[in-house]
């Protein structure tokens, strides 16, 4: 039972990152229609950048900073790069696979492959019985709750939210009323470098980082996005927590060995059972 | 066939002679190149025969996989396996390996080609790549754990001919990539190409003549697998050895990086894209992270700049040198898989 | 004589010409997208006959050949073909079954010369029909170019003969003249009249009212999804409602 509370916990920590990851993935494809594989490597800039700045300047400066650095990124590369490609999903695909290849394997040479560890948040704070629980995972836990009820409340709110969500539904109706679906991409691309960054921030207080951090999470992130029904919103963070909870209790009861297979799985029979992920409304578009 | 006019059929020959021609000289190289040089030119042969399977999907069927590594690995680990561990001949074990290969593309492709998009299929495919170190990292007792796998052949192996372990494989990698070529040429000049060009053109359409154009994908896409699977079969038990590496996303992307860099469509960009991304930076000492870093690069740079790759890029500038008072030709799809389908929808 | 959704007067508009016929409309209806793209049409189309479908964009002429040829299921109703169910079957299955049809604006494709195209809609296994479809639509010296390299009318001649070679026991044309000028369209319209003398039963959806009305021997005026009117095109003219709303182009 003590047990159950913090596995439980760690899911939806884990479910919280994954929905800053596949929220990005999810937005920029709504918009452009672009499947960004090098989307892994705006976490590992911002963890990068965190775990940098955090020793030069402390870490309240160094995170709005990582959000900066990994949104500027965003927006350059689809300034000079994406945009170019939107229309022809192969291109980009292509596109951001380079920049994949070329992010990690820079990281290697500037950073080496050796683990690197951020600023820690002492303590532990306990939970029913013995168990105990870091403060830093619960800190990530209440960053991430604030990041995804934020997100969810400026999409609604907001001007830019409203443009992300109309491009994202009907692109040549939202380019009527003034919003050209490439203007809007940029938004979309700078919203998720930065929520990226935010998971990047997040990993970085809990665990060490390393060149391939941000590839390990795309893949989840690909995984809930796929799920959810890409474009989805609401799809998206369902189907983060599923597979954060999934994830952990798997890891604790059934195999630990076995925890990144649980969320393929669980891809391949939502794929098989329901092919459009399971909050798409536009059964054609889907992936 | 008497619809096709003299100047295919003269086509057909030249692509014929040219794998001949190239099977030859390759032959040669490898029975007499410099021992030392030995294992690089192996390095061309696998890479040449894994890239040249690749461009089924990406030339001809517009289809992406992130996991093309991943069938490369999963042939070599199950070649390694079933010799050293269960005690089968080595051609046996390859010949298995090769019909594991086939099982497992079967079972990873089928959710995945179906959907026309191609988000999925690369998506699945980069997971299952993934999924495969996961388990060899996680069952070292049975898959030699992230340290990988050796096969050993015992000092002066006694190889045919006196060759060493390397160049009596050499051989054999020659075949391999023959074999790929050849397998390749074949496809595109069958019917069953044609069909993938229609499925490649317009889905829909094919859907209307009758075609079901998930088969095609699925069929390309297991036949794709299983010549990367063969490359893996000869070439773990060349090496000696086998690691999840070589099975990761970062090789499959370098072998993407290759095809589209050299040029998609065709067997001479695929093999350029080989000899310039493998062969000349071994032949230099380039660091591999550093080679890696300007793969990279190149391929972002060639997929926005020039999606028909340096070989592509070359042809058309030949065809408008060739015929300066004619407009130039609309790019065909053969010349540029990464550009907008065909008129249509 | 019935009353028809928009009071026009019809004669005989649903019945049955023929008590075996090769394609059974009951009663379908289809939402795409949450718009009701046809509602509760019922028509039947009959060995060797010419009909031709007309309407205003939007009608849902279109999604009817989607229904029929499987591409889209319909939401209610039965598409029978040679009396057996069609509902849920497969665009490509139908497709194998005779039930041939071209698209609005796709003659071949591309990346494909004319005779690639051809041997292609013939799965490799009619050389002969080859050569008499294109004796007969004058493709024969076209053979060896890609189609994006052709003119529209080429293009839509070459759809016509990827859909000819197949033998078809029924052939849906998708808007056979749109976007061509007036000496092609004769050129297109004298062409389907040689195919549906040659035995072949043919269904058209078309916008050249004009045209179409010589051509078949029946009509369907669909409107906003629903089937308007139906009759032989001389019962169509007589209807002062339905002749100015529908057959002046």
């Amino acid at each position: 039972m003590d047990a159950l509370v913090t596995t439980l916990l760690l899911g939806i920590m884990q479910g919280g990152l994954y929905t800053l990851v596949g929220l990005g993935v999810t937005l920029t494809f709504g918009v452009t229609h672009i499947l960004n594989f090098a989307h892994g490597e705006f976490i590992t800039i911002g963890a990068y950048a965190f775990v940098l700045f955090a020793g030069a300047l402390g870490a309240g400066l160094a995170l709005p900073l990582a959000l900066v650095v990994a949104g500027g990124v965003s927006a350059v590369l689809y300034v000079v790069g994406f945009r170019r490609t939107i229309g022809n999903h192969l291109q980009g695909l292509a596109f951001s696979l380079g920049l994949l290849l070329f992010a990690e394997a820079f990281f290697v040479r500037t950073f080496t492959a050796t683990p690197r560890s951020g600023p820690r948040i002492e303590g532990t704070v306990s939970l029913i019985g013995q168990e105990q629980m870091p403060v830093g995972r619960l800190v990530v836990i209440g960053v991430t709750i604030v990041v995804v009820v934020v997100t969810a409340l400026a999409m609604r709110r907001t001007w830019i939210g409203l443009a992300l969500r109309a491009c994202g539904d009907d692109q040549f109706a939202a380019s009527t009323v003034g919003l050209p679906a490439k203007r809007v991409g940029l938004y979309a691309f700078v919203v998720a470098g930065a929520l990226a960054a935010v998971a990047g921030v997040c990993i970085a207080l809990v665990v060490p980082i390393t060149p391939a951090t941000g590839l390990s999470f795309l893949l989840k992130g690909f995984v809930v996005a796929i799920i959810g029904g890409l474009g989805s919103i609401e799809g998206t963070f369902v189907a983060a927590m599923m597979l954060g909870l999934l994830e952990a209790l798997g890891t604790r009861y059934v195999e630990a060995g076995l925890t990144n297979a649980y969320g393929f799985i669980l891809m391949i029979v939502i794929l098989l059972v329901a092919p459009a992920g399971l909050f798409n409304r536009r059964q054609v578009r889907a992936g | 066939m008497n619809v096709r006019g003299t100047s295919m059929r003269s086509k057909r020959t030249r692509q014929w002679g040219g794998v001949l021609v190239v099977g030859v000289v390759l032959f040669v190289l490898a029975a007499f190149v410099p021992e030392n040089r030995v294992l690089l030119l192996n390095a061309f042969l696998a890479y040449g025969a894994l890239v040249v399977g690749l461009d089924l999907l990406v030339g001809d069927l517009r289809m992406m996989p992130a996991g093309h590594a991943a069938f490369f690995g999963a042939g070599g680990y199950a070649t390694v396996l079933l010799y050293q561990k269960a005690g089968l001949p080595l051609p046996v074990a390859g010949a298995l390996a090769v019909l594991i290969v086939a099982a497992l593309a079967a079972l990873i492709g089928l959710p995945a080609v179906g959907r026309s998009s191609g988000f999925s299929f690369a998506i699945i495919t980069f997971a299952f790549g993934e999924l495969l170190i996961q388990l060899i990292a996680n069952v070292p007792g049975f898959f030699g754990g992230s340290s990988g796998l050796t096969i050993d052949w015992g000092v002066g192996s006694d190889m045919p001919f006196d060759f060493s372990v390397y160049r009596y494989f050499s051989l054999w990698l020659v075949g391999v990539l023959v074999v790929v070529m050849l397998v390749v040429v074949a496809v595109r000049n069958s019917h069953l190409g044609l069909r993938m060009k229609a499925v490649r053109a317009d889905e829909n359409g094919t859907r209307g003549l009758g075609f079901n154009p998930t088969t095609y994908k699925a069929i390309a896409f297991v036949l794709a697998s299983m010549l990367a699977g063969l490359v893996g079969v000869f070439w773990a038990p060349m090496n000696g050895f086998i690691s999840p590496d070589t099975l990761g996303v970062n090789q499959s992307i370098l072998l993407l990086g290759m095809l589209i860099i050299g040029g998609v469509g065709r067997i001479t960009g695929a093999l350029v894209g080989v000899v310039l991304l493998v062969t000349l930076p071994a032949m230099f000492d380039v660091d591999p992270v550093l080679r890696t870093v300007l793969v990279g690069l190149l391929l972002a740079i060639v997929a926005l700049l020039q999606p028909a790759g340096i070989v592509g890029g070359l042809a058309k500038l030949w065809t408008r040198l060739r015929r300066p008072k004619t407009p130039p030709p609309a790019d065909g799809p053969v010349d540029a898989a990464l550009e907008p389908a065909g008129a249509g929808r | 004589m019935t009353q028809a959704q928009n009071g026009a007067v019809v004669s005989s508009p649903a019945v049955p010409v023929d008590p075996e016929p090769l394609l059974d409309v009951d009663d379908v209806s289809c939402v795409l997208g949450g718009v009701r793209a046809l509602s509760e049409v019922t028509m039947h189309i009959a060995p060797g006959e010419l009909v031709g479908i007309i309407g205003p964009n939007g009608a849902g002429k279109t999604t009817l050949f989607n229904v029929v040829t499987g591409f889209v299921p319909a939401t209610t109703g039965e598409v029978r073909w040679n009396g057996v169910p069609l509902r849920g079957g497969k665009a490509h299955r139908v497709a194998r079954s005779g039930l041939v049809r071209t698209f609005q604006n796709v003659g071949g494709f591309a990346g494909l010369t004319v005779g690639e195209n051809l041997e292609l809609a013939t799965r490799g296994r009619d050389p002969e029909a080859i050569d008499r479809v294109e004796t007969m639509l004058h493709l024969a010296d076209m053979r060896a170019r890609p189609v994006e390299d052709c003119s529209l009318a080429t293009r839509k001649l070459v759809g016509i003969a990827m859909a000819l070679v197949r033998t078809p026991r029924l052939l849906l044309l998708d808007e056979p003249l749109a976007g061509l000028d007036d000496t092609d369209r004769d050129r297109v319209t004298s062409l389907i009249e040689q195919v549906h003398d040659s035995g072949v039963t043919v269904c058209m959806v078309e916008h050249d009212i004009g045209r179409t009305l010589r051509l078949a021997d029946r009509m369907v005026v669909l409107d906003a999804g629903r089937l308007v009117a139906a009759g032989t095109p001389a019962e169509l003219a007589r209807d002062d409602v339905l002749a100015r709303n529908y057959l002046s182009s």
